[in-house]
């Protein structure tokens, strides 16, 4: 460990941010001057400005993740305010497309999705109000709430405000939407920690939950500092509501009444199951099957009650209760235990008819005075419909004396709340009322007049200082440790603060925040970085720890994650600060032999679609775009479509569609640094035969069919301007028409129309 | 080859017209320059392998090692008797007396290799098996066996081992995925995970197909072409002409090329996957050998589909846990083995025809074995008492094929098969053996995620090189 501290020592990521020297140069945007140096070195040059058509279409991919219009791209070219690059990233900037947009980048290092993952029995997977942390980060990306702010809000939310219903508790969704690892508490904890390590930090700290970092400067004690955060911390009961549903409203008037159905169901299944028990046919048989099976070993005992259909454990429970009873002297149960095991039953009935019992519970008396004769089923009968009636009486009576009394006890077994019925439960039982519950939740989760609910968090009362778990064993303790940041990461020389407001994550939320820290801002700006220009200054953006690869432009680095700070923040003002540089304004071209990976950035990368602007490009240009925003998330590859943008779409975490991984979709089981880009013949099948593709085609196939100006010339433009944002070229028009053929059919159109949809010039942007 | 191909119009018509089906490897490589963006190509591994491909038979839910392929006499003689202490272990739920086995063993083949009467055919390759007796697993619990036989961690989000290898060496046949799930009706208990790639990229997940499927339907998504083929080839020469010009004014962006690329593959992929599933294009001699059910014909889309280059099929028995035999362990034993025997047997005996057993490794087992004591009676075998609980201490896989020692006995668990004790081999170890087996040093096969190199064994593994030929 010592020697990994010392080769941190001087690992760039670990060095304080530092405001570096612009290198000096005619250029006055700082960034353009820091790459200008890099490609001087390297004897390279900026290519040349891209013309006004790519740089607007550029701005829609990277800003909005949608495609600018013929009409759009028509204006800005022939816009000759010299303002009009910067007039429209403004533009851009203040649209809610935006926040979809750049939200969603978002959503992939919040490891975001509506379920929690593979669990058994039948238990619901469902995060019901998953959806409103998602459309609080969009808002929030919209409003430009400060980085900071945005942080804090989503470790802390809960520490920033007294209102128990304030909308920014959606925001801890962030910590507590994630996996859960069929609920084992360790795992959760585990992947809050790489979480907020990594994603916030690219910081690899989970690595040291066994033992000390094999590579960088984290000991396994800071890993277990941290850990006492989170352990301190718990969801509540239910989750906070924090908008009011419009009571009105026919949706949540039907949402109220199905849930109120369904809510009654789970009610209605338990009551049969506890009403029976304390029914006096099953209180006689649970008697009477002890009685039988006095002595049965237990194994045999609980195989018996299966087949007399009662619950093996509850008849365990009678059992031990008459089993004790009959080691005291004295007990109202006392008279049927001694008939039970009394060898000659007739007899004893006789002798209690006899004489005065005075020590017998009234009831049995007034029974015994009425019966000439008696076997002892008959007295399991007049126990079992004495207690039965004794359990109702108990409910409401004020004074509980004698049986009354009997009853109310925690250990007399019938004694079961509603709730408490269910741990008797078999597995089918189990399986029945958790299916029924899962009704419930997926009601909640996908209906649209459910109000919505934050999935918040809160610390705990009764807060302790962790202990390290050795050779991370859950449960093996080691030494306790206090919650504080990781040494790494604290300012040397000074003595570390230990945590003491409530869990500390608001303090963790602080310590991540500080201005000292000297990985946070460096980790968002290259996060903003890497979604406008294709790739990281640093290319391992979740890691910059000693296995991380450096930073092509270290200085620059520094520069905007200083700027960052210093600007409060404002992740709106860093884009802008970058899309207006010429770096960012450069022509793609064919990289220079001796820069294959663009590190130095002689020119712009071209980018590609990723699933969701593919999918909402599609939508947009076949005008079908629904721009709904907010709310339960939406199946997306189910018909009938959504046609909402793809950020809506559900997400099963356990279940990731094909269609979705086949398209590098963020893995949402584990932080993803980044989404991997491949080409494989998955993502072509789509193209070619999925009914999404194929509808939007006839769609806008249908559009140029039924146009006024039918003629196969105009046809073809009409396509182009819709799909391509441009006029056809003249060999191109040519191309279409004869592919059209003569007389062409609505079928000739729609093969066209996809073929431009699924097309390179569709799916990669300049 | 189809008609189409040769009259495609752009410049790699050349070596797309010499691109004919079942192609080996060397002839493939043209058509695979210049597809850097496709992950799956064909790659190296360390050494030599011995094994090119895998085929796992999955036995889900855990069977009966001393039921199968691991005799136990000592069973018969304390039959109804408590084991001694020290051979009493504990597993998930209680378990009473020693269990004999309700199957007769026989020896079989020149090695004298004991099977029980559940699989008479695959007894007829007991000169190619190389049956490992002493497999150890860490817990008596089925979903984290699952995860720590698929994918070398118990509770941890890591790949599957046919997501490493195909990470590893890529595929042969880019008209089909490189790592294909077959399990008939449903999924597995704990699901896809059994197949994911976790942080390797998704293209490195299973494919799933379920081969109860009508061969009509889409066998994998989107296969099914949307439009007749003479309307599809046109827009496949119109797009590539688009994409051609497109591509004419950005000179030397493989993304570009490799997409364009990846529109051919897909395009010919339409015809060869769903050949490939077709099973009713096998002799009548065959199909007759596989025999009929769903098994018959997940065994035979397996081959097919190594057969065309996939480097690695899982087959799962049955949706959720089918060998999950807590109670009637007889009854329900029989029936499992009765439905895959045939099928399995003739898997061997067409891949050693076709002189591809060699370079196919063939693996066969469950996440864990099942108790030589009878369980005892709760919960979902009340009142019962004829099955056996889960078992990791100890239990049986076999392999064969793929450069394993055949007709080899590794191994043994104690005298009444409840724990592993000479020469134990944990699933981390059979990952190692696989691997290497494969050309791979399992150390050496690693991934850079978040902050460190991770690998299908992680921190554990040795290979054992007695099972190797």
């Amino acid at each position: 460990m010592k020697a990994i501290f010392q080769k941190a020592e001087n690992h760039w990521a670990f060095l304080p941010i530092q405001d570096r020297k612009i290198p000096k140069s005619g250029l006055h945007n700082p960034i353009d001057a820091f790459v200008e140096q890099g490609l001087r070195e390297q004897s390279l040059d900026f290519a040349k400005p891209a013309n006004r058509e790519t740089m607007i279409r550029r701005l829609y991919h990277d800003l909005l993740g949608l495609k600018p219009t013929y009409e759009e791209i028509k204006e800005f070219i022939e816009d000759t305010n010299p303002r009009a690059y910067a007039d429209l990233i403004d533009q851009l900037l203040a649209s809610p497309r935006y926040g979809e947009r750049w939200g969603r980048h978002w959503l992939d290092v919040a490891r975001y999705a509506d379920t929690k993952g593979y669990l058994a029995g039948g238990e619901s997977r469902a995060y019901p109000y998953a959806y409103t942390y998602r459309d609080w980060v969009i808002k929030a990306l919209n409003n430009d709430l400060p980085y900071d702010k945005f942080i804090k809000k989503q470790l802390a939310a809960d520490f920033l405000t007294d209102q128990p219903n304030h909308p920014d508790l959606a925001a801890l969704g962030f910590l507590t939407a994630g996996p859960v690892f069929l609920n084992r508490k360790q795992l959760i904890i585990d992947d809050q920690i790489d979480l907020v390590t990594r994603g916030l930090m690219g910081f690899t700290v989970a690595c040291a939950r066994c033992h000390d970092h094999f590579h960088d400067p984290i000991p396994t004690a800071d890993y277990y500092s941290l850990y006492g955060i989170f352990d301190a911390s718990t969801k509540p009961e239910k989750f906070p509501l924090i908008g009011k549903p419009d009571e009105n409203s026919t949706a949540y008037l039907e949402f109220k009444k199905k849930l109120n159905e369904l809510q009654a169901k789970v009610d209605q299944y338990l009551h049969s199951k506890l009403d029976f028990a304390q029914s006096k046919e099953g209180i006689k048989q649970y008697i009477k099957l002890s009685l039988d099976a006095y002595e049965t070993p237990k194994n045999d005992f609980e195989a018996l009650a299966g087949k007399w259909k009662l619950y093996p454990k509850l008849a365990n429970r009678w059992r031990n209760y008459l089993k004790g009873k009959d080691k005291v002297e004295q007990s109202f149960i006392k008279p049927l235990l001694i008939f039970a095991k009394s060898t000659s039953q007739a007899e004893l009935y006789k002798q209690w008819k006899s004489s005065e019992q005075a020590d017998f519970p009234s009831f049995l008396r007034k029974k015994i005075n009425g019966n000439g004769t008696a076997e002892l089923s008959d007295i399991i009968t007049w126990y079992a419909e004495a207690l039965h009636e004794a359990l109702i009486e108990s409910k409401t009576a004020m004074e509980k004396k004698g049986l009354l009394f009997a009853v109310s006890a925690n250990g007399f077994p019938a004694n079961i709340k509603l709730e408490g019925i269910e741990k008797y439960f078999t597995q089918k039982d189990r399986n029945h009322k958790n299916n029924l519950r899962k009704k419930v939740a997926s009601h909640e989760a996908t209906h649209p007049g459910a109000p919505p609910r934050a999935m918040s968090l809160l610390d705990k009362e009764n807060i302790q200082e962790p202990h390290v778990f050795l050779r991370g064993t859950f449960g093996a303790r080691g030494d306790r440790v206090p919650r504080r940041f990781p040494v790494a990461l604290s300012p040397s020389g000074v003595e570390r603060k230990n945590y003491t407001r409530g869990s500390g994550r608001l303090e963790l939320a602080e310590s991540i925040l500080d201005t000292s820290n000297p990985l946070t801002s460096r980790v968002m700006v290259n996060r903003i970085w890497k979604h406008l220009f294709g790739k990281g200054i640093v290319r391992t953006p979740s890691d910059f720890g000693l296995m991380g690869k450096s930073p092509t432009h270290p200085e620059l680095l520094d520069h905007l994650a200083k700027s960052f700070m210093k600007n409060g923040w404002s992740i709106k003002k860093m884009i802008r600060t970058m899309v207006l540089s010429k770096t960012y304004r450069q022509e793609t071209r064919k990289l220079p032999v001796k820069d294959p990976d663009n590190l130095y950035l002689s020119s712009m990368n071209r980018k590609r679609l990723n699933f969701e602007a593919m999918r909402d490009g599609m939508l947009q240009v076949s005008e079908e775009l629904d721009l709904t925003m907010d709310g339960p998330s939406q199946k997306l590859e189910i018909k009938p479509y959504s046609k909402r943008r793809a950020v809506y779409g559900y997400i099963d975490r356990q279940n990731i569609s094909p269609t979705l991984s086949s398209f590098d979709f963020a893995n949402p089981n584990i932080h993803a640094p980044q989404r991997v880009e491949t080409t494989v013949p998955q993502q072509a099948l789509f193209a070619f035969n999925h009914p999404f593709v194929i509808e939007r085609s006839a769609n806008l196939a249908k559009k140029a069919f039924d146009s006024k100006t039918a003629n196969p010339t105009s046809q073809v433009e009409f396509l182009y301007r819709q799909i391509l944002s441009r006029n056809p070229r003249k060999n191109e028009s040519k191309l279409a028409v004869n592919f059209l053929g003569p007389d062409a059919k609505l079928a000739n159109f729609e093969d066209l129309a996809q073929t431009l949809l699924v097309s390179n010039e569709f799916f990669f942007t300049d | 080859m189809h008609p189409f191909l040769d009259n495609l119009n752009i410049p790699r018509r050349n070596f797309l017209a010499s691109c004919g089906m079942g192609m080996g490897l060397s002839a493939l490589a043209p058509l695979l320059n210049g597809q850097k963006g496709n992950p799956m190509l064909p790659k190296g591994p360390h050494f030599a392998p011995k094994a090119k491909r895998v085929i796992h038979l999955f036995m889900n839910g855990g069977p009966s090692h001393v039921d199968t392929f691991d005799p136990k006499p000592e069973l018969t003689k304390w039959h109804g008797k408590v084991l001694p202490d020290e051979n009493r272990l504990s597993t998930e739920r209680k378990t009473g007396a020693a269990y004999q086995s309700p199957f007769t063993f026989k020896k079989h083949g020149q090695s004298g290799l004991p099977v029980s009467d559940l699989f008479p055919h695959v007894a007829k390759h007991a000169d190619d098996l190389c049956v490992i007796r002493s497999m150890r697993a860490d817990v008596p619990n089925h979903e984290p066996s699952l995860m720590l036989m698929n994918c070398g961690e118990g509770r941890l989000v890591r790949p599957s081992m046919g997501s490493w290898i195909t990470y590893g060496l890529g595929t042969e046949n880019q008209n089909l995925p490189g790592f294909v799930v077959l399990c008939p009706n449903g999924y597995p208990i704990t699901e896809t995970q059994n197949w994911r790639s976790a942080f390797l990229p998704g293209i490195y997940q299973g494919t799933y197909v379920n081969p109860a499927q009508k061969a009509e339907e889409a066998i994998i998504p989107n296969l099914n072409p949307a439009r007749s083929s003479t309307r599809q080839s046109k827009q496949l020469q119109l797009l590539q002409k688009l994409n051609q010009a497109h591509q004419n004014t950005r000179d030397g962006d493989d993304q570009l090329d490799s997409r364009i690329r990846s529109f051919e593959l897909a395009y010919r992929m339409q015809m060869e996957a769903s050949d490939a599933f077709d099973i009713t294009k096998e002799s009548p001699r065959v199909r007759e050998m596989y025999g009929s059910g769903v098994h018959a014909k997940q065994c035979l889309m397996a081959r097919r589909l190594v057969e065309r280059g996939v480097r690695f099929v899982q087959l799962w028995h049955g949706k959720d846990q089918p060998w999950d035999s807590h109670d009637q362990i007889e009854v329900n034993h029989r029936k499992l083995a009765t439905q895959c025997d045939q099928a399995i047997g003739a898997l061997l005996q067409d891949l050693k025809e076709r002189g591809m057993l060699e370079e196919t490794l063939v693996l066969w087992g469950g996440e864990f074995g099942r108790t030589p004591t009878v369980e005892l009676p709760s919960g979902s075998n009340a009142g019962t008492t004829s099955g056996r609980d889960h078992n990791h201490h100890g239990f049986t896989m076999w392999m064969a094929g793929g450069g394993v020692k055949p007709g080899y006995i590794h191994g043994a668990t104690d005298p009444f098969g409840f724990k592993a004790v000479e020469d134990p081999v944990h699933v981390h170890d059979l990952h190692a053996t696989m691997l290497h087996l494969l050309g791979f040093d399992h150390e050496k096969l690693t991934y850079r995620y978040a902050g460190r190199d991770f690998r299908l064994t992680d921190v554990h593994g040795k290979v054992v090189t007695p099972l190797i030929a």
